[in-house]
């Protein structure tokens, strides 16, 4: 037994380890609802954080859906309603009742008004608003916490050409009806009242069958799910193909259009669909170098305003520049044109298909979407050697042509050395068919360099580059040529056609779609359609 | 003779020598007691690191997608990759379509409806008119063959070079699925389209809640 004297008396520090036996399960226990409110309050911020993204997102994809619905109804009115049909649909997808438990979702009700500032921008907001449930914080008396969001898109009209290739190639296949459903269609999937399409055929010779309008559906037709009207009443349907295929002339045309609708404000377009080459030029055989024979040679009846012919040596083109004689206009252009206007007299569609190099004498401007409109007569002006005149008929002209003109009639150059060469003869463009192919090839891709380049509208405005779209259909278009029209770099979607690799980077970019057979083109115009509207937002 | 002498600890030195591994125990119970919620947060905070960032790549890429972003270009795909820094979303530079490396994946799928107007196999149908991967594209998001809630896009009619699915019109492969088209019913006029953007990251191996134990998926509507 131990002695008590023995014992070792308690010290203080003794005493307190005694009294702190189980401090630290004490300690822990009692902060355990200090660290689960603190894990309880991080687990509630982040549901909120996680709540917010995902009603942002919602909210995101409700805006984007509304503005790209801006395009379904006849009115504005019914544009507006379409809109927020598509914000609710989009909304409830992507945000569905309950999501994380939040609860007092309010569906959007998007906000469409136009800018203040451009015209052509329609906005569409959407708020959404939702609460997020609390976890821990309900203990401190917070149930749940409101978060709202703000959504904004915007919607830029278009203003679009369709340029479409009505040659005889496509009655030929028989893709011309499918065509006119397609291009319908196309029409059915813009804006009536905001958008404004217009559109030019071509065969060898072009027409302006509309002028960008908004009213495009009553003035070309259209096609889509609610309503469809009778076949004949629009200027598609009246659509005709024969003949051959001025692409040049047609794709300037297009875009002279919408140089002459004046809206840099909105996305102007131009979209082309083709089934095959270029084969034929509108030259304009005015020209000439002083001293020097005429581009047309050994014609007669091509007279300067004096009287004096200009189809010899001793009476050279050069007559025309001082004494020019008062052509007719064959084509005028209109007021605010980026083309000057085009005369009758020595203007004629040159047509390299079939060989040999035939001068035909349809007139160049059409005046209508009939097949047989290229037939008509033209206007007079010069004979040929067999007594015939080039703008009344068809006739082989190998010898009345002295050279080839740097341009078409409409300014499109024939001379593009970074895609095809030409060849030349005492520095002019040599008469040879091979020549003239090529020259087509490169007057295309010129008119579509213009179209793509800013310039100035005559009240100074600046007007960007247009987006040029193109449909190539079967097997005889150059892929080449529609991917640089289009300068679009990607390859072909079934490998067709490799990528096209001298894209100008510092005009638009637009898309080349092929449609190897008919049954294609609806999907065709109905992606580029898509583009535009995505492009629009 | 030297008397050995006991060495006599102090109270406090025994004191300690008898609690040793008391404030072990102590710990140890406590550790018993909130090991449980530590090991729930650490899962849950990161799946939902990972399912907001996920949702910043879904984000991210549907929004160039509307906005007509070429997706199949590598210099995108470069973009969506870095925005999905930390998921392990990778990029084949040698091959941008069909890839098998990372632990992501984001499906981008463009659907149109096909109205009953059109004469045609998929009348009334929603199909993909375009189906593009970004990622491991081995990796299945919903485990059971599937890559897309829009359904596979067959080989025969997907294109790997450019996304596009051809002839969607008359190829019954390029219908949707049955869950979308039940999710979207009759809401769509002919020729809409939908954007839907997928992304699927693996995460640890635990699922927690609304978290599946495969990973982190989130799916937009554009």
């Amino acid at each position: 037994m131990m002695n008590p004297e023995n014992r070792i008396p308690k010290t203080a520090t003794a005493s307190r380890r005694k009294n702190e036996r189980g401090v630290i399960l004490l300690l822990g226990t009692l902060s355990v609802p200090v660290l689960i409110s603190m894990m309880g309050l991080g687990i509630d911020a982040s549901v909120l954080y996680g709540i917010k993204s995902k009603l942002q997102l919602a909210s995101d994809g409700a805006a984007l859906a509304s503005a790209r619905a801006l395009s379904i109804g006849l009115t504005t009115a019914e544009q507006a309603d379409s809109a927020r049909n598509n914000a609710t649909n989009w909304f409830n997808k992507n945000f569905p009742t309950g999501e994380f438990g939040s609860s007092g979702t309010v569906v959007p009700q998007p906000l469409v008004f136009d800018d203040p500032t451009n015209a052509l921008l329609r906005h569409v907001v959407v708020t959404a608003s939702t609460n997020a449930p609390s976890f821990f914080m309900r203990y401190w008396g917070r149930v749940s916490t409101s978060i709202s969001v703000r959504s904004e898109a915007t919607r830029r009209d278009s203003v679009i050409m369709m340029v479409l290739d009505r040659s005889g190639s496509m009655q030929n296949s028989g893709s011309c009806q499918p065509m006119k459903d397609a291009a319908k269609q196309f029409t059915g999937m813009f804006a009536a009242g905001r958008d404004r399409i217009g559109m030019v055929t071509f065969n060898m010779a072009s027409y302006v069958s509309s002028v960008p309008s908004t009213d495009f559906r009553t003035n070309l037709g259209y096609a889509d799910s609610s309503s469809s009207p009778a076949s004949g009443t629009g200027q598609i349907d009246a659509i005709t193909c024969t003949g051959g295929t001025g692409t040049p002339e047609a794709m300037i045309l297009g875009y002279n259009e919408l140089y002459k609708t004046g809206l840099p404000g909105a996305l102007n377009v131009v979209m082309l669909f083709t089934d095959g080459l270029p084969t034929a030029l509108t030259l304009d055989f005015r020209g000439g170098v002083a001293t020097q024979m005429g581009i047309l040679e050994n014609t007669t009846n091509c007279k300067d305003s004096t009287g004096v012919s200009l189809n010899s040596a001793s009476n050279p083109r050069g007559n025309l520049s001082t004494n020019p004689p008062a052509w007719t206009t064959g084509m005028a252009m209109g007021t605010g044109s980026y083309l000057a206007n085009v005369p009758t007299g020595p203007v004629a569609i040159v047509y390299a298909d079939p060989q040999p190099l035939y001068l035909w004498g349809f007139k160049y401007v059409g005046t209508s979407n009939s097949a047989t409109d290229a037939y008509v007569t033209g206007a007079s002006g010069c004979t040929t050697t067999s007594g015939q005149d080039v703008t009344t008929a068809a006739t082989t002209v190998a010898n009345n042509i002295n050279y080839y003109p740097t341009t078409d009639a409409f300014g499109n150059g024939l001379e593009l050395p970074s895609y095809n060469t030409l060849n030349y003869s005492n520095g002019r463009i040599q008469e040879t068919n091979a020549n003239l192919r090529l020259a087509m090839l490169n007057a295309t891709a010129n008119a579509a360099d213009r179209a793509r380049t800013t310039r100035n509208l005559p009240d100074a405005r600046s007007f960007p580059g247009v987006v040029i779209y193109c449909i190539g259909l079967g097997t005889g278009v150059n892929h080449a040529l529609l991917q640089r029209v289009a300068n679009d770099g990607a390859p072909g979607e079934n490998n067709e056609y490799p990528a096209f690799t001298s894209t100008n980077s510092t005009q638009p970019t637009g898309n080349y779609v092929f449609a190897n057979d008919a049954t294609r083109l609806g999907p065709a115009f109905s992606q580029i359609a898509s583009f535009i509207l995505r492009l629009s937002q | 003779m030297m008397t050995t002498m006991k060495r006599i600890l102090p109270a406090s030195a025994r004191r300690r020598r008898t609690q040793k591994g008391l404030e072990s125990i102590e710990f140890g119970l406590w550790a018993l007691l909130m090991l449980p919620p530590f090991i729930w947060m650490f899962i849950n905070g990161f799946n939902f690191i990972r399912y907001n960032k996920a949702g910043d790549v879904t984000r991210s890429a549907a929004m160039m997608y509307v906005k007509n972003t070429d997706m199949m270009s590598l210099t995108t795909q470069r973009i969506v990759e870095r925005v999905a820094n930390g998921l392990d979303l990778q990029v084949d530079s040698g091959n941008t379509i069909v890839n098998n490396i990372g632990n992501g994946l984001v499906v981008l799928t463009k659907l149109q409806y096909v109205g009953s107007t059109c004469n045609c196999t998929n009348a009334d149908q929603y199909v993909m008119t375009q189906r593009i991967y970004i990622g491991n594209r081995s990796m299945q998001i919903t485990g059971a063959g599937v890559e897309s809630f829009a359904g596979p896009a067959p080989t025969a009619i997907w294109n790997a070079s450019t996304g596009l699915v051809s002839s969607y019109t008359t190829d019954s492969a390029a219908r949707a699925s049955t869950a979308f088209a039940t999710a979207w019913g009759s809401s769509l006029a002919n020729g809409q389209v939908v954007y839907l953007v997928e992304s699927f990251f693996k995460t640890l191996s635990f699922g927690t809640g609304d978290f599946d134990a495969r990973g982190v998926y989130t799916r937009v509507y554009m």
